[in-house]
């Protein structure tokens, strides 16, 4: 069983990585700072490591889908991320592809036909 | 609280000076707000400070996060290549260095000791600057010389046309043949380095004496030079053995380093230090192997004098032939 967990951690850790980013992305629609954003995601059942999310954010900037803005008005310095255009372009189409994505996935494992049923045992 | 400001530290410490200062701010505010979150606004203490770093996790994972891609002195290209030129080369300096040992020993029996001691101590230091040699070496070729793909359209556009053909037995070089090379040339750069580059003989009946070939005084002027030669001898093994088989490309290296050999050896002759044993041919009278006036001693002593000359010869046509074999090599199997 624990071998199969193993496996189960190691697909699971690959698949995460790039879902990751797509949450990040629909997020940004609004500016956030990188320990709300952990929150925001937490809310809706994503859990990430704020040592995971932080350098992805980084990242993401460098590559010119966020852009940031450091807000020094509060009581504490805050870097705030938002999608920038190109962001939001890229957020779309990902959007798209993951829709077909998730069907076609959907066709693959869900058992052919109808609800479930696996043929030749009764 | 000094501990946040040394787990900034250790994160920023690993990456690029360009990053520091914004990845050290984002952090600290990252791990106020955590902390704020823990303890409901209250006052964190080191407890709680420890939980909230513990989560973020180790300083160097973070850093790794952080920098984009990871950057190697050697990389795993490379690593095969760089273990087999280490190993060969470790072999052959504890070979030969024990070979010293042994010449010394029988030369000197008296001195056992103190051979011995110079054993140890070159066992221990001589390996350690070899390993700094060759990992500077692929160090060089890795960043020079291995281009990873460098942008996305690269690997899109291509044409199968364009793959190369598979290399057939002959362009194939030989890991044998570079192994061998490179312990002979460790080994004759120790012959030199030892100043056993000499003539053993009996001396009438009563001990072992050496002609050396080379004078002693100006010995430590051409050591470097000498060195530095052997470097290149070993580069060139190290170049054959990483490329695999005869290339063009492999053919202009070889080249270039051969270039760099023919320009030490003239920087050699430049210097004008006597280079050879200037009492060589009274010396060598002296063992009585040869007496003065014989036929073998007037042809010993002509190539003697002539020996500059011939050395300097046979490397340039040793070197420009190396060159020319390795583009005829090259180009025959294209």
């Amino acid at each position: 069983m624990s071998k199969a967990k193993e496996h189960l951690d190691k697909i699971m850790l690959e698949l995460r990585r790039g879902t990751i980013t797509i949450g990040v992305l629909s997020q940004l629609k609004e500016p956030q700072y990188g320990y709300s954003l952990v929150k925001v995601l937490e809310e809706k059942g994503v859990n990430v490591e704020p040592g995971t999310l932080y350098p992805l954010l980084r990242r993401l900037e460098k590559q010119g889908l966020l852009v940031s803005k450091w807000d020094t008005d509060e009581t504490r310095p805050r870097k705030y991320y938002l999608l920038s255009p190109l962001g939001e372009e890229v957020f779309d189409l990902v959007c798209k592809e993951w829709k077909e994505m998730t069907e076609v996935m959907e066709k693959l494992i869900s058992p052919r036909g109808d609800g479930g049923k696996t043929d030749g045992f009764d | 609280m000094d501990l946040i400001d040394r787990y900034v530290y250790a994160v920023v410490r690993r990456l690029p000076h360009s990053q520091r200062e914004e990845v050290a701010a984002e952090l600290k505010s990252l791990i106020t707000d955590m902390l704020d979150e823990r303890t409901n606004g209250n006052p964190a203490d080191r407890k709680d400070v420890k939980i909230v770093l513990l989560e973020l996790g180790h300083p160097r994972e973070m850093a790794d996060k952080y920098s984009e891609s990871r950057k190697y002195l050697i990389g795993p290209e490379l690593y095969d290549s760089f273990m087999t030129v280490l190993k060969i080369v470790l072999l052959s300096i504890a070979f030969a260095v024990a070979v010293i040992f042994a010449i010394q020993s029988i030369l000197e029996p008296h001195h056992l000791l103190d051979h011995f001691i110079d054993f140890i101590l070159s066992l221990v230091q001589i390996p350690i600057a070899a390993l700094g040699w060759v990992t500077l070496i692929f160090a060089g070729i890795q960043y020079f010389g291995i281009k990873s793909v460098k942008n996305l359209d690269d690997l899109e556009s291509w044409d199968p046309e364009e793959l190369p053909e598979v290399p057939d037995e002959k362009s194939v070089i030989k890991r044998s043949e570079t192994i061998i090379n490179i312990i002979f040339t460790i080994f004759f750069g120790f012959l030199i380095g030892a100043s056993y580059f000499a003539i053993p003989a009996i001396k009438s009946g009563d001990s072992f004496v050496s002609v050396p070939f080379l004078n002693k005084e100006s010995f430590s002027v051409y050591f470097p030079l000498i060195l530095l030669l052997v470097g290149f001898g070993i580069l060139k093994e190290i170049l054959k053995l990483v490329s695999g088989k005869w290339t063009k490309k492999l053919a202009i290296q070889i080249s270039l380093v051969s270039l760099l050999s023919l320009a030490t050896v003239l920087i050699m002759i430049a210097l004008e230090a006597p280079f050879w044993n200037p009492d060589f041919m009274s010396e060598l009278a002296g063992t009585g192997i040869i007496q003065p006036g014989t036929e073998l001693y007037q042809t010993i002593e002509r190539i003697w004098s002539n020996g500059t000359i011939i050395i300097v010869i046979l490397t340039l046509f040793g070197f420009v032939l190396d060159s020319v074999l390795a583009f005829f090599k090259s180009v025959k199997n294209v």
